[in-house]
């Protein structure tokens, strides 16, 4: 049996609101979406690499 | 009732384009983005399972337990830490919808231990952290549509559990639904 989530359309402006507040203050994110954005938008394309930084360190945990 | 899918998504086929076939028919556009995967710490001489082989052939990726970003890094319920983490980003953009309109993004995982957590987050803002079941896990998500075109975005962030206990899953795709 799927666990749906459910957002409605308040909490969904909400979201937004936080999100374009979040692409404000990170210029590189916001051009690394519109470039996707428009990627897509143009065929189809790939999507361009995401932007990576050091990993979370390797614990010795496996599964 | 049989719906049919708007659009879906693998580690084999990480984007979709559908225009519209005619003016006023919906279509959309959709990626999957995956980040800081750990594939390559595994199969190979070590001989530990799942092998890159397997991911290939089964159509998934892989998120290592090791790698997993602590449980209490996300404060004030935003996605942090992400250029960093393992996270599986997903767009999408419909045309020719409305705010009457509703995605449904059905995704499949399939968790190798006990202690697997998932972190679902919408445009940046955590949802849910659901644990995981060994085995193959469905989640769903019902979103409203927010506007004509509007990009949406979902993250599919790997935690560890509070105690920093963490087991690896598997990515193996998404399949989306207009309502």
């Amino acid at each position: 049996m799927a666990r749906i989530i459910i957002v409605k359309s308040a909490q969904l402006k909400i979201y937004l609101a936080r999100f374009e507040q979040l692409l404000a203050q990170d210029p590189a994110e916001r051009a690394r979406l519109n470039d996707i954005e428009t990627r897509h938008e143009a065929n189809g394309k790939r999507t361009p690499p995401a932007r990576v930084a050091p990993p979370h360190q390797e614990s010795d945990q496996q599964p | 009732m049989t719906l049919e899918p708007f659009f879906a998504l693998t580690p084999q086929q990480p984007w979709y384009n559908c225009p519209s076939a005619e003016e006023s028919a919906p279509g959309v556009t959709a990626f999957v983005n995956v980040w800081n995967m750990s594939a390559l710490a595994w199969g190979g001489a070590g001989g530990t399972k799942p092998t890159l082989e397997t991911q290939l052939e089964e159509g998934w990726v892989y998120m290592s337990g090791g790698t997993a970003a602590p449980y209490d890094e996300d404060t004030g319920n935003v996605i942090a830490s992400r250029e960093r983490s393992q996270i599986v980003e997903i767009g999408f953009q419909a045309a020719n919808v409305d705010a009457r309109n509703q995605f449904l993004v059905v995704i499949g995982l399939h968790a190798f231990g006990e202690h697997a957590l998932v972190r679902v987050a919408l445009y940046r803002s955590v949802l849910r952290t659901d644990h995981l079941r060994p085995g193959d896990n469905t989640l769903a998500v019902l979103i409203d549509c927010p506007h004509d075109r509007a990009w949406i975005y979902l993250d599919l962030k790997h935690v560890k559990m509070p105690d920093g206990k963490a087991s690896a899953f598997g990515f193996k795709g998404i399949t989306g639904y207009l309502l």
